[in-house]
């Protein structure tokens, strides 16, 4: 229920939100904030919010072979992060 | 809301300790795995990150008119800048994620354990954003009057706690590698010290900015003081098998605090310094964050802005660590990685172009209505 | 921004609401939780959780401003099972926050310890600052007793663990020391062992916490006498011994004199001599003249110190039949010998832990002990005209 609210309640705010910033002659704030806040009501759109990305699933993906080399490999370290 | 508010240097080295200080003394990752010798780690962190930090003030030393965002511009044209602001973006992200994942599992492993997190997490995202939309002069005052409430507080579960000490913990010496050392280091410098590299993107709203180094590196300093203290505390108190058993060793140690018989559960205090501390350090990020994307992105109404911001933390922390091993384990195998970036690598590329390029006179800053 | 500020002040009066909240429970449908006992069967491999519990007074009626006992026992196939499975019998809301006392039976402590240290540890609701006593026989049992003084057993059971420091026959760890200690491979700990007996004055059995439950690499080894227990106060940290006094009966000539000593200094000296290591022991204690069966002339500076230096002697052998027995006898390191070395000779520790259960037992023990009598009571001698 709460994720439900918070996807209505962001799509409501980047819609008021983007209707004000347009009247106010700042159109590329408006489009900035439309785009924002539907971005950020992805990740609470049941099953399609599992897909968006995170920090945590992108660094693990770019860092994990480099830090697992860097510790085991150059400082003789083994993480239990590795097995 | 007042425009381009300037603090003081107490109230930005206020702010700093309070960053600092929340979070570091929860898990005591590498005090865990280093155990007695885990104060050189701490050292090497402190040091590696205070140096940095003085990289990022000598930059802004050089260009005292201009925000550490322009100074980018300036040093790294347009497009590296943008570049290096989203790698700093990202970098806040992860760290503002993993705060608000650290302060839920806190409460739904010792206090609340039928709240689902979403609960915790979206009464901290409440909190803080109105926080940030209240501005940096806000914070810094709060800051200023809460701290020394939480000194004493710290001072009185610590002089409690040094009573359940019979021998010195840190003892026998030097019984670790260099490698390990050097790892619990890394794991230092990101987490907790390195984080405070984001505090040179308001380096130019200090008033006194000859004194700016000062009111960074001291307080720093002392964060890490109060973390070595912390875990003399803990080992002494707990010993190494519990504290490393434990998952916040801190808590459990202050639950040894009795006065008399019957007074006990003064671990409150813990709970409430961790709680304002971590919600400060969520603060300060969201806040950073939020002037750094209204550069990047050239938004001229940033206050429209604070609720999204803040909702992106809430959403990204929402769907990351899901389990408390998962925070534990990325805190140890990638952050330590992860940071060396925006921590080591952009502050040394910047300062040795604030070296090789001479500033053009004084510039003035183009404002584009920020918050606060 | 009125508007939200509106907005907040109507949130905030939601807080109101709390009492409307299914969560909230009435004071008269709790049960506080004072102590549990734990028992493990290890034919059928069932846990049998006990509590002993205190209901606060219903409003008006006759038991106002008193307290109800109430005992109440579940089963299960694990100890978490066992816990949850009381809930069939439980007619109340159990509250574990103020328990106390943990009371793990024989048989849980010698087939099943880790999995109860496992839960005590883990479970938010419990203190790391109870006390945790291992009891002879069935730990259910021994909830069910009367108390000699009329008083809950839970109180008199913490009345017994105030008196150890006037007594020193007993030694009662806490959560935290059992669970600091319990991974160690090199050093065992002692916790207090609580028996029945038939009281004097009344029908029924009472509760006795006397001697000690020896543990060992997560294992029961075996029980410890008094005296025994006497030697692990006096050679643990200085919170233990700091405020401990204990009688002793000493044999001078042919006089019977008995003393209460305390103690000002212990100090453990650990050593490497020609590779090998060793122990020096240093107990300083000041004795109080208690009584004596005949008269002596204490006026004499040399029958005093004639009387000290029997009373060291007899103490330090004492001392040492206790430390023959932890060696020889359990072989195990229950005064933590081994943690010495660990802190002060890592290097030489290094060679030691390899082969600890062997050399532990071949360390040679100097107990030195010193006593001053210092004061003689309220008269000088009684003499006989």
């Amino acid at each position: 229920m709460i994720v439900g609210s918070i996807c209505i309640l962001t799509i409501c705010y980047g819609i008021a939100g983007g209707v004000r910033l347009w009247k106010r002659q700042s159109k590329y704030d408006a489009f900035l904030l439309f785009l924002f806040c539907g971005f950020i009501a992805g990740y609470f759109i049941p099953g399609i919010g599992n897909a968006w990305p995170t920090v945590e699933n992108i660094y693990s993906f770019l860092y994990e072979r480099v830090a697992k080399y860097m510790f085991e490999n150059v400082l003789n370290i083994k993480l239990e992060a590795f097995r | 809301m007042t425009s381009q508010e300037k603090i003081s240097n107490k109230q930005f080295g206020s702010l700093v300790f309070s960053f600092l200080s929340g979070f570091s003394t929860l898990f005591l990752i590498e005090a865990k795995l280093i155990k007695q010798d885990v104060w050189m780690s701490y050292l090497l962190g402190i040091t590696v990150s205070i140096g940095m930090l003085w990289l990022f003030v000598y930059a802004q030393k050089q260009y005292p008119h201009l925000s550490m965002a322009e100074i980018f511009d300036e040093l790294l044209g347009k497009w590296f800048a943008k570049l290096a602001l989203c790698l700093y973006l990202v970098y806040m992200l992860e760290t503002g994620g993993a705060a608000y994942r650290a302060l839920s599992f806190f409460y739904t492993t010792a206090i609340l354990p039928n709240t689902p997190n979403i609960v915790l997490m979206f009464l901290i995202f409440l909190c803080t954003a109105y926080a940030v939309y209240l501005g940096l002069g806000t914070l810094a005052r709060s800051i200023q009057v809460i701290l020394p409430f939480f000194i004493v507080a710290i001072v009185i579960v610590s002089f409690f706690i040094v009573r359940e000490i019979d021998t010195n913990p840190f003892l026998p010496q030097f019984q670790s590698r260099a490698s390990e050392i050097v790892f619990g280091g890394m794991v230092t410098l990101a987490f907790p010290f390195g984080k405070a590299i984001i505090f040179g993107f308001i380096l130019s709203r200090v008033k006194n900015v000859k004194k700016i180094f000062s009111s960074t590196a001291i307080p720093m300093a002392l964060s890490g003081l109060y973390l070595l203290a912390v875990t003399y505390m803990v080992f002494g108190s707990l010993g190494f098998n519990l504290s490393h058993a434990a998952t916040f060793p801190y808590f459990s140690a202050a639950q040894l605090v009795r006065f008399g018989e019957y007074m006990e559960r003064i671990e409150i205090f813990v709970i409430s310094i961790w709680t304002v501390f971590t919600l400060f350090e969520i603060i300060v990020i969201q806040y950073i964050f939020m002037l750094v994307a209204g550069h990047v992105f050239r938004i001229k109404e940033t206050r429209f802005f604070v609720f999204p911001i803040c909702l992106l933390f809430f959403a990204i922390a929402h769907k990351s660590f899901i389990r408390m091993m998962d925070l534990s384990l990325y805190i140890l195998g990638i952050y330590p990685i992860s940071s060396l970036l925006p921590i080591v690598i952009i502050p040394v590329l910047i300062a040795f172009l604030t070296l090789v390029k001479k500033p053009r006179g004084a510039k003035k800053s183009v404002k584009i209505n920020p918050v606060g | 921004m009125n508007s939200i500020k509106k907005l907040l002040i109507a949130f905030s009066l939601l807080s109101l609401l709390a009492g409307c909240s299914p969560d909230v429970r009435e004071i008269s449908d709790t049960a506080l939780v004072m102590s549990i006992g734990v028992d493990y069967d290890k034919e059928n491999k069932k846990y049998t959780f006990t509590t002993y519990c205190i209901l606060p007074a219903m409003p008006g009626g006759d038991k106002t401003g008193k307290l109800s006992e109430w005992v109440a026992s579940g089963s299960g196939e694990s100890f978490l099972d066992a816990a949850k499975n009381l809930r069939s019998r439980a007619g109340k809301s159990l509250i574990f926050q103020h328990a106390k006392f943990f009371i793990v039976g024989e048989e849980a402590a010698r087939y099943s310890f880790y999995e109860i240290v496992d839960f005590l540890s883990r479970n938010r609701q419990i203190r790391i600052t109870s006390y945790l006593i291992v009891s002879e026989g069935k730990a259910a049992d021994k909830l069910q007793v009367k108390s000699d003084s009329g008083d809950l057993i839970s109180n008199e059971l913490l009345g017994k663990v105030r008196n150890e420091k006037e007594w020193g026959k007993s030694i009662t760890m806490i959560i935290r020391d059992i669970v600091n200690l319990f991974p160690s491979q090199y050093r065992g700990y002692v916790t207090s062992r609580l028996s029945t007996a038939q009281s004097k004055s009344k029908p029924h059995e009472i509760l006795i916490l006397k001697g000690g439950a020896v543990f060992y690499k997560g294992k029961f080894i075996d029980w410890l006498d008094g005296n025994d227990t006497i030697t692990v106060h006096l050679l643990s940290k200085k919170s233990r011994w700091k405020e401990l006094e204990i009688a002793e009966v000493i044999h001078f000539q042919s006089l019977k004199l008995s003393v209460f000593y305390h103690v000002s200094n212990s100090v453990i000296h650990s050593s490497f001599v020609q590779g090998t290591p060793k122990m020096n022991i240093d107990i300083q204690l000041n004795a109080t003249m208690g009584n004596m069966d005949h008269n002596l002339n204490l006026n004499r500076r040399e029958v005093i110190l004639q009387l000290e230096q029997a009373a060291a002697r007899q103490m330090a052998a004492k001392i040492q039949k206790s430390i023959d027995h932890f060696q020889k006898g359990l072989k195990v390191d229950v005064l933590g010998f081994s943690d010495r070395f660990i802190q002060y000779h890592p290097k030489g520790w290094t060679m030691l832990k390899k082969d600890w259960d062997a050399v532990y037992p071949t360390i040679p023990v100097q107990v030195h002990v010193s006593v001053k009598i210092e004061q003689l009571g309220m008269i000088q001698s009684m003499g006989v005209e």
